[in-house]
């Protein structure tokens, strides 16, 4: 490749020689260093390549070996040039599209961003526009050092950054940080430990507080599980004060669910009709033209656009995008779901609400899904029994904690009967 | 003598042969291609026959449509519908 192109820039020359001591000439050449190349033998004549600033020497050799050389074809860039020197627009042409090559590979034209999973695409775009940097900017104006120290910064989620200019590309390479934030512990409040639904306790187990209630028992909504306020006891088991803990504890509850979903009976169906009409699109800058087959009034098209950006040898990008359109017409129609459909539809239901609670923690353990028919449309009514952990918390008053306290004093300053304190 | 010591020094240090010796080094790639090193002269150079000279004697190789694509002071590539390959004493 690398010998082609230097034989291509210097020029060479398609000799057919002919005479009667062709090897003679052949050996002179490979003493002299002449190069040539690609010889073939004719008939009682010989081809062969030879580079253009070797075909001087190659004179006093034909002339000793009595040979006889003639000039069968020119080729090369030097040969291109003298071909077409009166071709002055052309050569402009060529001079103009290098220099604005030159000219453009002096800016950025395309940015991409790699590795980023939160922090989109589009907040970096946007930053990076407030930085003075995107699409346009020239590449020295970029200072990458600069712009990764600013990144790390500005984003705390972004724990490593790197960015790079490849060709006209700015590369930007990001790796988050993928552990979970410290959480501050806050001070607890005292709460009790309340049911969310109805339903019955399969599994309990306290932390902190005192349960209420026991495995097996069936609770209401609102019913205190585990209560937040700890009486303290003496020997004699009379409460002498009272401690409040925010409740904790793990708890499992067995509840039914009811889900509805309405639906429509008819479904609206998008047939095509086989029409398809394709169209280019070209936008560079601020400019954009599209063109497309025209389209009837009333028709209803469906149009998919894939868009690229137009490259030069890989990296380089150039600002103008080409768009291929293909639009395919359709015709909405309404019928009524089929009875497997209807049994999809179910199916659907019931999958997408397990998969719902399973997000949840809930695990259903029984499902019925019924679909009720109504004058409007149909009711798909799915009953789930599930098995899912309960228990909210609920803060304990200041009043109520007072309250008690108070209910406490009042207790004590009652005559000791007992002790005789009294007396 | 000197040719013998050569040859011999060759044998002992385990040094290849055409490096020491200056002998022939014939690559083929399959049937249509073949790379000869270590040759002196084009003794002859016909369609269907390229006879070379080399140190040790000489190498012509035949076939049909035979093409130099290139030759040097070092090596030269000769491509084609290559048949057979022979050497001679160099008494020829």
């Amino acid at each position: 490749m690398r010998q082609s192109l230097t034989h291509f820039f210097r020029g060479y020359l398609w000799i057919r020689m002919s005479g009667c001591a062709p090897e003679r000439f052949f050996n002179l050449c490979r003493f002299h260093r002449i190069e040539i190349w690609d010889i073939r033998c004719g008939d009682q004549c010989h081809d062969f390549l030879v580079s253009f600033p070797d075909y001087r020497g190659i004179r006093p050799v034909v002339r000793k070996s009595r040979m006889h050389c003639k000039i069968m074809g020119k080729y090369g860039f030097p040969f291109f040039l003298y071909r077409n020197r009166k071709r002055k627009l052309f050569a402009a042409g060529v001079v103009l599209f290098f220099l604005t090559l030159g000219c453009m590979s002096r800016f950025i034209w395309d940015v991409t961003i790699l590795d980023n999973r939160f922090v989109t695409d589009d907040t970096l775009l946007y930053y990076l526009s407030d930085q003075n940097i995107g699409y346009g900017v020239k590449k020295k104006l970029v200072d990458c050092e600069q712009l990764e120290e600013n990144i790390r910064l500005d984003f705390p989620d972004i724990i490593w950054v790197s960015a790079r200019i490849s060709g006209n590309r700015l590369i930007i390479q990001v790796k988050e940080n993928s552990l979970p934030e410290e959480t501050i512990p806050q001070e607890e409040e005292a709460a009790d430990l309340i049911a969310d639904c109805d339903g019955v306790i399969t599994e309990m187990i306290v932390r902190q507080g005192k349960a209420q209630v026991k495995a097996g028992d069936t609770v209401t909504e609102g019913q205190i599980l585990v209560s937040g306020a700890i009486p303290i006891t003496d020997d004699l088991g009379e409460t002498v004060s009272w401690q409040y803990v925010c409740a904790d504890a793990d708890i499992t509850i067995l509840t039914v669910r009811e889900i509805t979903k309405t639906m429509q009976k008819l479904i609206s169906i998008r047939s095509n009709t086989g029409k398809i009409r394709r169209g280019i699109g070209i936008k560079a800058g601020p400019l954009s033209f599209v063109w497309m087959i025209p389209k009837n009034e009333d028709s209803l098209w469906k149009t998919f656009r894939e868009t690229r950006q137009v490259t030069l040898f890989g990296d380089f990008y150039l600002p103008i995008w080409v768009s291929t359109i293909r639009s395919e017409e359709y015709q909405i129609y309404e019928r009524p779901r089929t009875k497997s459909e209807w049994e999809t539809e179910t199916l659907r239901f019931a999958q997408e609400t397990q998969q719902n609670f399973a997000q949840k923690g809930v695990v259903i353990i029984q499902n019925d899904v019924k679909i009720l028919d109504s004058q409007t449309g149909c009711e798909l009514r799915g009953t789930f029994v599930s098995e899912e952990p309960a228990g909210k918390r609920q803060r304990l008053e200041p009043s109520q904690m007072d309250r008690e306290r108070s209910e406490l004093t009042e207790e004590t300053t009652q005559p000791d009967e007992r002790n005789g304190n009294n007396h | 003598m000197l040719k013998q010591i050569r040859q011999t020094a060759a044998e002992e240090l385990k040094i290849p042969r055409d490096v020491v010796l200056g002998e022939v080094l014939i690559s083929f790639i399959g049937r249509h291609q073949v790379t000869i090193e270590n040759y002196r002269s084009i003794l002859a150079y016909e369609d269907e026959t390229v006879r070379l000279q080399t140190q040790s004697g000489k190498v012509e190789i035949r076939g049909r449509h035979l093409r130099i694509d290139y030759y040097n002071q070092e090596e030269m590539r000769i491509s084609g519908q290559i048949r057979e390959l022979a050497f001679d004493d160099g008494r020829l």
